[in-house]
């Protein structure tokens, strides 16, 4: 398992989400191949934008409740935070070079 | 250039452990997998009976556990994976359009689970397959983008894009930030959908350094098979007379798309009915696209397949 990159579970969501910077909380199942797909790009990235950003994961499966509550529809849905509060959601899967375009200009 | 070099990090990775024998149970692992059609397409996936690469490799989704059990990088796990659901998902869903007329290359792509692990020797180091995979993929895309006049500075781009995964380490991020933002404008720069637009796109997302590019390569290796969208279109030409009925017809359904009381209505679907039975000539030219990228999307996948398989030989033992 990839080590910058770190499962959340229901009962973390809020603590975490309020940290410093920018939070991207990837909401996805293991047997979503989208979701896979963007595994590797999410673990490079967190490692590039460590000290601005932090990446977690939620596996809808094992702690749905959050995904509920905030009305996450499809997988993967990522949500961007900034002092715990959503400044956007992007749907699907990204390239490294999008995603990382987007990250950017959540970042000024 | 070997894909095989002396590699920095603390640790070197050492294919299948150096043991014949753990190479001979992985690939007994994949073909019994293989054979029961049980290999399914996307990377990190296992539910006990059927998987991706990975999953039928290690029974396994994590692509670290992959590495640890095999001693072959994860990088080249990734490529795999890609190839292998490209040749699934654009040519397995259509087999009875292009069985008949690509056999041999078609039953290659299916041999490729069992057939990359195979080229690998025991004892090889596998860590610089990701660089030498992005090298050799942006040299093919030089070339292309060289027949093409008006993308004159992407192929400079190009090359000092080669240049820098030549010598990764030496290059600073910033120099990776700027090619990215470079080869960006130059698909900004030309309409989306265009061959200049895809090419550009392609060479941005190849732009990151060598230590965190295993994430961008198989979306570069996507993008590569993509292409075969503009090599089947640029084969398949309108007649004049076909070019000007169907700049009318666009013209026709974009006011049905633009009318605000058409929303409420079967408008657009009737006109697509009226297009897709009404003109045989456009379904005739459809089937020859569909062909045509077929063709292209299999030769893509095999000039890839063989510039893979071809690194993967070079490894030096130990």
């Amino acid at each position: 398992m990839g080590t910058n990159v770190k499962y959340l579970a229901d009962k973390d969501f809020e603590a975490n989400a309020k940290s410093g910077g920018l939070v991207i909380v990837d909401f996805m199942a293991p047997w979503c191949a989208p979701c896979n797909q963007m595994a590797p790009v999410l673990e490079e990235l967190a490692a590039e934008y460590a000290g601005d950003v932090t990446i977690f994961k939620m596996d809808v499966d094992q702690d749905g409740e959050t995904a509920r509550r905030l009305g996450i529809r499809a997988l993967p849905t990522f949500l961007f935070l900034k002092d715990g509060v959503e400044v956007a959601r992007e749907l699907g899967s990204f390239t490294k070079t999008k995603f990382a375009e987007m990250v950017e200009a959540r970042l000024t | 250039m070997s894909a095989i070099e002396t590699v920095s990090t603390a640790v070197r990775l050492i294919a299948y452990h150096n043991d014949p024998a753990l190479k001979r149970e992985v690939l007994s692992r994949v073909e019994t997998h293989r054979a029961a059609g049980e290999i399914v397409p996307g990377p990190g996936f296992w539910d006990g009976n059927r998987g991706s690469l990975v999953g039928v490799s290690v029974h396994s989704r994590d692509a670290e556990d992959f590495e640890v059990a095999t001693g072959i990088a994860k990088g080249g796990l990734a490529i795999a994976e890609r190839i292998w659901s490209l040749a699934l998902l654009r040519l397995w869903l259509h087999r009875e359009a292009w069985e008949g007329f690509h056999p041999t290359d078609i039953e290659s792509l299916r041999a490729f689970p069992g057939e990359w692990l195979e080229k690998i020797a025991p004892g090889c180091n596998t860590d610089g397959l990701t660089r030498r995979m992005t090298i050799s993929v942006l040299t093919l895309v030089l070339d292309e983008a060289e027949a093409h006049p008006d993308l004159e500075g992407l192929g400079e781009l190009l090359r000092t894009l080669i240049d820098g995964h030549e010598d990764s380490s030496a290059k600073a991020a910033a120099s990776w930030r700027e090619w990215r933002k470079s080869a960006s404008a130059l698909a900004r720069a030309h309409r989306e959908g265009t061959l200049q637009s895809a090419l550009a796109n392609l060479v941005a997302t190849a732009a990151w350094p060598d230590t965190s590019s295993a994430g961008a390569l198989p979306d570069v290796l996507e993008q590569y098979v993509n292409l075969c969208h503009y090599d089947a279109r640029d084969e398949v030409a309108w007649t004049g007379t076909e070019e000007e009925t169907k700049r009318g017809l666009d013209a026709q359904r974009e006011r049905i798309l633009l009318d605000p009381a058409s929303r409420e209505t079967t408008a657009l679907r009737d006109f697509d009915d009226k297009l897709k039975n009404g003109y045989p000539v456009f379904a005739k030219r459809r089937t020859a696209l569909e062909e045509a990228r077929s063709l292209h999307t299999v030769r893509r996948l095999m000039r890839l397949r063989g510039i893979f398989l071809g690194l993967l030989s070079d490894a030096v033992n130990k």
